[in-house]
């Protein structure tokens, strides 16, 4: 495995965009690893808790009907 | 029958005392001809009672066989979750039926939430009592 002494002249010689991209796989495979979830895609996350499971709950109410109309007929 | 019946906050961690105090409530489910005794954590800030998937397991219910599959969210999204319903009972009170969301993690605290045990039990919180009352619902 290369050194970061025998590795950095060769990032020096990349490309200003190469050098961008490698900067994000760097910073990605640490927030992965760190389980941090990337600000740019906080937004696209569900922000649904069990506060708002709405659809859930009607789910809820319709196995409740079932088992109410097995027991009652 | 009890009109009304009283239930202390349950204190959670001895070293933190009163801060850590949780309307805790005790209760019996009973799954078939299988039962329990639990506490369910009183959350009004739930839409939907949950179920650890354990207790559900403890209870004698068979995860395939229940069909209804519903999604949950926040910590729960990511594991999947089933209707089951189950008759608790709370001190005198004649038994209901409650609708769960039997999620598969090991991990979650039995919830009473809005759907159903809210619809089935009116409750009075007196925080500063660290106390709080519930009464059956008549339908």
């Amino acid at each position: 495995m290369l050194t970061t002494t025998q590795f950095a002249p060769m990032l020096r010689q990349l490309p200003y965009s190469d050098k961008l991209l490698l900067l994000n796989l760097l910073v990605a495979e640490l927030l992965r690893e760190s389980g941090i979830v990337p600000l740019s895609i906080q937004d696209d996350l569900p922000r649904q808790g069990l506060h708002d499971s709405f659809e859930a709950a009607a789910i809820l109410a319709q196995a409740l009907k079932e088992k109410q109309e097995l027991t009652h007929g | 029958m009890a009109n009304k019946v009283r239930f202390a906050f349950t204190e959670v961690d001895p070293s933190l005392g009163a801060f850590s105090t949780l309307p805790y409530l005790p209760l019996a489910l009973t799954y078939q001809s299988q039962s329990l005794s639990v506490s369910g954590l009183l959350d009004t800030g739930s839409s939907v009672n949950v179920l650890p998937y354990e207790m559900g397991l403890a209870l004698g219910a068979v995860w395939e066989n229940q069909r209804l599959s519903l999604t949950l969210g926040g910590n729960l999204a990511r594991f999947e979750a089933r209707a089951l319903v189950v008759k608790a009972t709370v001190e005198e009170f004649p038994a209901v039926d409650l609708a769960f969301a039997w999620t598969q993690d090991k991990y979650a605290p039995l919830i009473l939430g809005h759907m159903n045990f809210f619809l089935a039990f009116d409750v009075c919180f007196y925080r500063a009592d660290s106390a709080f009352e519930i009464s059956q619902k008549i339908v």
